[in-house]
């Protein structure tokens, strides 16, 4: 079967402000297109420093450096003249804890909107609808639109932030371990949202939990110190990987 | 096993007895000079103190309608200069320059400058906006400065609105066209002011001479900005940093960042910083001093010396007469339950946002 790739990552490295070593080193993926890629590897591998240069949020620090290209439908995202903006507006991104901002929900979702100059209160209401839905919070906060946001129970805060990042309509999503400030329940319900969401975006996840990534990932990058050991299928990974290192982590030998 | 168990017991009643005798002998003063004003400010309190001018000296009866009006005054304009000056400055400290030395460095000044001595500020702003340097009236220039800036940036503000009103009705859509047309705005803005300047200068330059309000106004919000800068810095740090990575992450400038993200969420602790630095400054004597000084008579005109509550008790508290004193009582108790009442608004406010953090 072959895939659509959505983004490119190509001999790409990382380090960070003041670093003499790498944090990443050469690494070399596909993501592909409508897809779950989750990110997996012990503390300290690079997984979150990756995740977090397919937005470039590495750049909110002066120093970081980048080498190497990851290209988003074979344009380079590193290029310094890449828009931000643009980049941010593909490529959406959802944190470990819950964010939302001191505002209403209505607002919350519209935000993103509202930065890219969408100020017809019809469509706002109309896409701010159709996020929430998406992401399966619709039913609980249709009638409190206009109840700040941090009324919310963690996992509905979760949800809405997934909401928030939707509105704007990415193509990829960008997960930070968004399950591991969250209880069980709020977790399967994350989860299955994440699943019902690769019909319409591709998603990258990092997750420090290796069940949660046999769950709901359809290939499985496995790093260790800044180096990707192996990326394939989630099943092969965890049933058959190729290099002992990734069996040794799988099985819980170390990490 | 028994002797030292009776030791310990002696020593915590002796460590007990001596700090709550340390808080009573200094919660018995307080409330001494509390007393003590509300008693003799009782007296002394009548319509006629809010609705009359000061009588002549020796004359019976009279008010201090002109100290209460000059305090207001002058208490206004420090705030209006003070406070953005110090919540921007805050802001550069707490945002664009967190981490660095010079972040650093500005916080530890203020934090000197907290604790400069008020009269302090009273001499630097006399020797540099009341009396003239050589033959340089500064206290002119900047006032007249301080008026162009003020007048462009409401000039520019209009501009830009309904410059953007008319770009978001003809839907221009190219960057680099909507760059150059802001460009052009600002532009206009810096043109504006300059012409104020050099129009008004001529004009108003020595309307502002020798004791005036501005001056006073001025000094107390040299004393104002320095608290406004660390508690917004302070507030500003508060918010956790992956709230604004969240705002970059949907394509947020650092500028809306701030503005939608940072500001609303530090909100309640800038006000509250804010109204603790106006009742700092409201009971302030010496920085006015030298500035506004004093005047027996009825003004509202900020460039002529102005008077005000405090150094009016100072000056009546030293008078000869007895009504005088009076007065002075009066105007203390007066000012002493304003500041009481901005003081309890400020802790309520705290109370109410972060008391109710806590029980969440």
């Amino acid at each position: 079967m072959i895939e659509m790739e959505k983004i490119k990552v190509k001999n790409f490295s990382f380090w960070y402000a003041g670093a003499s070593k790498p944090t990443l080193k050469n690494i070399n993926m596909p993501i592909y297109d409508k897809k779950v890629i989750a990110l997996i590897g012990p503390s300290g591998c690079g997984k979150t420093t990756l995740l977090r240069s397919f937005n470039r949020m590495h750049d909110l620090y002066p120093g970081n450096r980048y080498e190497g290209e990851i290209l988003l439908e074979g344009e380079n995202i590193l290029d310094p003249n890449y828009d931000l903006i643009k980049l941010r507006t593909k490529v959406g991104m959802v944190f470990q804890k819950p964010t939302p901002f001191p505002m209403s929900i209505f607002d919350n979702v519209a935000y993103g909107l509202r930065l890219r100059g969408i100020r017809d209160k019809k469509i706002l209401e109309e896409k701010v609808e159709k996020a929430l839905r998406q992401a399966a919070l619709w039913d609980e906060v249709k009638d409190r639109l206009k109840d700040p946001a941090t009324g919310l129970s963690g996992g509905q805060q979760q949800r809405l932030v997934i909401a928030r990042a939707l509105a704007v309509e990415p193509e990829v999503l960008l997960f930070d371990e968004p399950t591991s400030a969250l209880d069980p329940i709020s977790t399967a319900k994350i989860e299955e949202l994440v699943v019902e969401l690769k019909e319409t975006v591709t998603i990258i996840i990092v997750t420090h939990n290796m069940q949660q990534a046999a769950r709901i990932s359809d290939y499985t990058a496995f790093m260790y110190l800044g180096e990707l050991i192996e990326f394939d299928k989630t099943d092969i990974i965890f049933t058959s990987p190729k290099k002992k290192l990734t069996e040794d982590y799988i099985s819980g030998k170390f990490g | 096993m028994n002797a030292t168990v009776k030791k310990r017991k002696i020593i915590s009643l002796i460590a007990l007895s001596l700090s709550t005798g340390a808080a009573l002998f200094g919660l018995f003063w307080l409330v001494f000079i509390l007393f003590d004003v509300i008693r003799n400010g009782i007296a002394g309190l009548s319509l006629d103190l809010f609705l009359k001018d000061p009588a002549p000296p020796g004359v019976e009866g009279g008010g201090l309608r002109n100290a209460f009006v000059g305090q207001l005054e002058i208490v206004f304009f420090a705030t209006i200069m003070g406070v953005p000056l110090g919540v921007l400055a805050g802001t550069f400290i707490a945002e664009y320059a967190r981490g660095t030395k010079f972040a650093r460095v500005v916080s530890i000044l203020s934090d000197i400058m907290v604790s400069v001595p008020s009269i302090v500020v009273g001499t630097f702003i006399y020797s540099i906006l009341v009396k003239p340097i050589g033959s340089i009236n500064l206290g002119g220039f900047l006032g007249v400065l301080f008026l162009s800036v003020i007048i462009a940036i409401i000039f520019g503000g209009i501009l830009n609105f309904v410059v953007n009103r008319i770009l978001n009705n003809i839907s221009i859509k190219k960057p680099a066209t909507v760059k150059l047309i802001n460009l052009s705005v600002v532009l206009m803005t810096v043109l504006f002011g300059l012409t104020t300047f050099i129009v008004l200068f001529p004009k108003f330059v020595d309307k502002i001479y020798g004791f005036n309000g501005w001056a006073g106004a001025s000094a107390l919000a040299f004393i104002m900005i320095p608290v406004v800068l660390r508690t917004t810095e302070d507030m500003l740090t508060l918010v956790p940093w992956t709230l604004r990575e969240a705002a970059f992450a949907l394509g947020a400038s650092y500028y809306r960042v701030i503005k939608d993200i940072v500001y609303r969420s530090a909100i309640t602790g800038i006000i509250t910083g804010v109204i603790l630095s106006i009742s700092r400054v409201a009971g302030e004597t010496a920085p006015l001093l030298f500035t506004s000084f004093n005047n027996q008579f009825f003004t509202t005109n900020m460039n002529e010396p102005i008077a005000s509550l405090t150094v009016m008790i100072f000056t009546y508290a030293m008078g000869p007469y007895e009504d005088w004193h009076r007065q002075a009582w009066a105007s203390a108790l007066v000012i002493t339950l304003f500041i009481l009442l901005i003081t309890v608004i400020a802790r309520s406010i705290i109370h109410y946002k972060f008391g109710k953090h806590k029980s969440q």
